[in-house]
């Protein structure tokens, strides 16, 4: 499992987290980091919004790499050349990071759910 | 050249190569493919292009095949469908003798009484008709994909393939499809041959289904490019076998499926001169053509020609035998042949496109375009081959004053077949239009999908079926033998083997659940306490940090949404719990009402990353102490205290609450050390004689305390009073979601009230029972459990007030007599729960 971050906090600090790499703005007042967030970029935040909370979300996740023609039968969703992006994946709530390769985040509690229809996807 | 061969019932077929089944079919001598729905009629090759009914087959056991465009396959089982015992011999045919009998309409009409008539007249039609039998031997499942592109083409003929080059020149991504083959297809556009346009919807989504499943195309823009079809007029004996298209006609000479034939020809348009040729290079014995003087003149060969006759009829028996026409000068002609083929004109293929709404970036080319053939009053004759409708039945409706396109197709069920109105839609309209119909009644009836017969495993592919929640610890409940069920979204266990074992551990010893399923939040930053104050109708100015307050959800209307505890952290917010199955809307509730009054609070739903455990019983203290070295006795953690406390090593945020009667500590935990937990849990409480209980037990152990469920025990209007919680609602609060709605709804009498029942007999199964007094309906049961500890059955309900506000007495859940009682039926003092 990849190190997941959510940095929670006002828009203009968010705006400073979206640097960090593998990051996607879920909301105006969300940062959702793929990978960890340096030092002083968490600094940053905290001198624009003190009360920023940047929290580690490991706990709460599961996530699966697939190829794009993989994805192709698991949701309706277009993917960019590379990014992030969220939406309806195997007909629940999910977190994408595009690349080659879609890595796919949907909450833990539909691991079983999104390994199944993966599956299925991939034979 | 053999290529392979077929069998139809026992009867083996050989098939040249790149025949379809209907060519080989033909060619081996099969005129009869089918027997029509209603009147048993013999059905032959017509349309060649897939458009019309007479050919569907069931080949390999599945049904709906259609022979005319698939092709032959070495050990294809074929079997015609209709007819009883056989298509060839149909003892229903006699069926075609009684059309006086069965009328249309007379479906509406008929069994309608006796009542006990219709299930036995069903069964009975059912036998006769149908397109063949689902085969029952296991579940296919169809993929589903999804595909994006700039343009869609639809339909790989040359209109198709020219529109589909033109676009991959301007550096589109395009995607060329058609139910067919696709030859020779212009560079840089994928192709996908043998895929099939279901319909047009809202996006614009296209679904394409294909033997490979489905594939849910997302184009920016699509082009229409289905060509056309062929005319069949309207005239006795129209569907008789050997009466086909010229299309047909043609495709059957080139494969060298017509060789015994002698053929009559009617041509009337361009095309129709194309098939004449094409038969008659093919070397086919054409015995006469149809045609006006402009096309007779080019006819070559030597032909004999009528010019300028009318088709009459087709007489024959079981095919066709004569083409009667009659020409300028009054002459009846009957011509004796094996084949009758018209090309006397073409229809659009435009269901696509006028599924379209206006709007969307569909573009018709091509014969998909074209203005149709003109189209007239149809004659005697069959003017809609799926559903065996003549023009007699048309008339016959029309008498009846169904006179609009649409309300005939919808009383003599025109159109409504597998061609989904290729063939016969204009029929309609031009009928309704030459008896003086409005424009709009005599208007083509809606296209709507599917335009092409899809199979069930297509026609569900993509759609999900459950999908379940799961919690850290769904393992260990089924190591532990636990009966699973759904409940608010989640797999849970509903009891780890006989449910009184759990009950008895809540109410003796001590007990776990897993209730990680709870909705979790966390509420931060500068106005956190604003936004929850705001959200929730609780007072919340005096819950001090370090403890918890029940609270309810209201929603504007002042309806009560969900429940929950608001616990305090002091200045680093709140944290919230909801019911499971509420957690969604909750955190869509908080970000709403934060975005809407400006204020700078941060909602994070915790509900997936954290679990929760519940220790509940008279012992649960004493169980707590052996894993945790934190105080927990009454005054260092009172009831509606929360702590953070290290237990068997995990660090877990505690809540001293709980709605089942006993001590109770919920231990919120990270997830993923909730395997761990729950085994230090059940390890440690071994010498306490621990026993886990599940929602079954939970059902009893809440109702003796009369605790209510949202959702099951409210409906969608009760407020606070209704539910009797109205103390749990600060009505001095300067403004919380559903203040307006409560003043409002407190000067109005109260109309019903959740209330609690003891019933003198039964058990759970009197919940959802209507609660009557003499005879009438006063409210409903919503939840019953027998106690064990109470020996007796207890429930919560609504019940409506009487007039004056007293409560309905002498109740009755079915036959079971029941009285209003106070809750909580156990502990009412709450001494045991404060222990």
């Amino acid at each position: 499992m990849p190190e997941l971050w959510s940095v929670h906090a006002d828009p203009d600090a968010c705006d400073l987290a979206i640097r960090a790499p593998g990051a996607g703005r879920v909301a105006p007042d969300e940062v959702f980091v793929l990978g960890p967030i340096a030092d002083d970029l968490r600094r940053a935040i905290k001198k624009v919004d003190p009360g920023a909370l940047i929290r580690q979300a490991d706990d709460g996740w599961a996530h699966a790499t697939v190829p794009r023609d993989v994805f192709a039968r698991l949701s309706a969703l277009e993917l960019p050349p590379k990014g992030y992006l969220q939406g309806d994946v195997v007909g629940v709530p999910a977190r994408l990071f595009v690349d080659e390769v879609v890595t796919i985040l949907v909450p833990a509690s539909l691991e079983a759910h999104l390994r199944r229809r993966v599956e299925e996807g991939t034979r | 050249m053999t290529a392979g061969r077929l069998r139809l019932g026992r009867k083996r077929i050989a098939f040249e190569e790149g025949d379809a089944l209907g060519t080989a079919l033909y060619r081996a001598g099969v005129r009869t493919f089918s027997r029509s729905l209603k009147h048993h009629r013999r059905r032959g090759l017509s349309c060649g292009t897939g458009d019309c009914p007479n050919c569907l087959l069931t080949v390999d056991g599945v049904p709906g095949v259609r022979a005319c465009v698939t092709p032959a396959r070495d050990g294809m089982r074929v079997r015609r469908r209709g007819g009883w015992p056989s298509v060839e011999r149909d003892a229903l045919s006699v069926m075609d003798r009684l059309h006086a009998l069965t009328p249309v309409g007379f479906l509406y009409k008929t069994f309608v009484h006796p009542r006990w008539a219709w299930p036995l007249a069903e069964r009975a039609i059912r036998r006769a008709v149908g397109l063949g039998r689902l085969p029952t031997d296991g579940v296919a499942r169809a993929g589903s994909r999804h595909l994006h592109t700039d343009v869609l083409v639809i339909g790989g003929g040359p209109s198709g393939r020219a529109a589909a080059g033109a676009a991959a020149h301007e550096g589109r991504r395009v995607v060329l499809c058609d139910e067919g083959e696709i030859v020779d297809p212009p560079p840089g556009v994928e192709i996908l041959p043998r895929h099939a346009a279901v319909g047009i919807y809202e996006g614009p989504l296209v679904p394409l289904a294909s033997e490979d499943g489905l594939v849910q195309a997302h184009p920016r823009r699509i082009v229409v490019a289905t060509g056309a079809t062929e005319v069949l007029p309207v005239f006795p004996g129209n569907d008789l076998p050997g009466v086909m298209l010229g299309r047909c006609a043609a495709d059957l000479a080139e494969r060298g499926a017509m060789w015994r034939d002698r053929v009559v020809m009617a041509i009337g348009h361009e095309e129709g001169l194309e098939h004449l040729n094409a038969v008659l290079d093919a070397g086919v014995r054409v015995v006469a053509v149809v045609a006006p003087s402009e096309l007779a003149d080019r006819i070559h060969g030597d032909v004999r020609t009528i010019r300028d006759a009318d088709v009459l009829r087709a007489e024959g028996k079981d095919r066709v035998r004569f083409a009667v026409v009659r020409d300028p000068d009054g002459v009846t002609r009957g011509i004796g042949c094996d084949a009758f083929a018209l090309s006397l004109g073409l229809a659009p293929r435009d269901d696509l496109a006028r599924m379209a709404v206006a709007g969307d970036p569909v573009e018709v080319v091509g014969d998909a375009a074209l203005d149709p053939a003109t189209f007239v009053d149809p004659g005697e004759g069959y003017v809609c081959l799926c559903e065996d409708v003549g023009t007699t039945d048309l008339r016959r409706a029309w008498a009846e004053g169904f006179r609009s396109s649409e309300i005939l197709k919808r009383y003599t069920t025109a159109t409504m077949g597998p061609c989904q109105g290729a063939m016969c839609g204009r029929h309609l309209a031009a009928f309704a239009a030459a008896r003086g119909a409005a424009a709009n009644a005599a208007a083509r009836t809606t296209a709507r999908p599917p335009a092409r017969g899809v199979p069930l495993e297509v026609l569900a592919a993509g759609v999900n079926e459950l999908i379940e929640k799961r919690t850290s610890l769904h393992e260990l409940h089924l190591e532990a033998g636990a009966r699973l069920g759904r409940s608010g979204g989640w797999l849970r266990p509903f009891a780890y083997g006989d449910p009184l074992d759990g009950y008895h551990a809540v109410r003796e010893r001590v007990s776990v659940m897993d209730v990680g399923t709870l909705g979790k939040f966390l509420i931060t930053g500068p106005d956190a306490t604003a936004l929850a104050d705001v959200t929730f109708p609780t007072r919340l100015h005096d819950v001090a940090p370090g403890t918890a307050r029940y609270t309810i959800a209201l929603d504007e209307g002042g309806y009560v949404v969900d429940d929950g505890l608001l616990c305090s952290l002091g200045d680093e917010g709140w944290y919230l719990t909801s019911t499971s199955g509420g957690a969604d809307r909750m955190e869509a509730r908080l970000r709403d009402r934060a975005d809407r009054h400006g204020l700078r609070a941060r909602v994070v739903d915790l509900t997936a990353q954290r679990g929760a455990i519940v220790v509940a019983g008279p012992r649960a203290r004493e169980l707590l102490s052996t894993v945790c070295d934190d105080p927990i006795d009454p005054d260092a953690f009172p009831q509606l205290g929360v702590r953070e406390l290290t237990v068997a090593g995990v660090e877990c945020g505690v809540i001293r609450a709980g709605f089942l009667g006993e001590v109770t500590f919920e231990l919120h935990h990270a997830r993923s050390n909730g395997p761990e937990l729950w085994r230090a849990l059940i390890h440690a409480g071994e010498p306490f004689d621990l026993a886990p209980h599940g929602l079954d037990a939970l059902e009893v152990l809440r109702l003796e305390k009369g605790h209510l469920y949202v959702g099951q025990d409210t409906l969608p209007d009760d407020t606070p009073a209704k539910l009797g919680v109205s103390w749990a609602v600060d009505m001095e609060k300067e403004r919380f979601v559903g203040k307006r709605a409560l003043e409002r709804l407190r000067r109005q009498p109260l109309e019903r009230r959740l209330v609690g029942l003891a019933f003198h007999r039964g058990d759970a199964e009197l919940r959802g029972m209507p609660l009557t007094e003499r005879g009438a309906i006063v409210g409903r049961v919503t939840s019953a459990a027998r106690s064990p500890i109470l020996d007796r059955t207890i429930g919560l309900g609504w019940v409506r007030l009487r007039s004056d506000g007293s409560l309905p007495g002498d109740l009755r859940a079915g036959r079971v007599p029941a009285t209003v009682a106070p809750t909580p039926f156990y502990d009412p003092e709450g001494e045991r729960l404060r222990a």
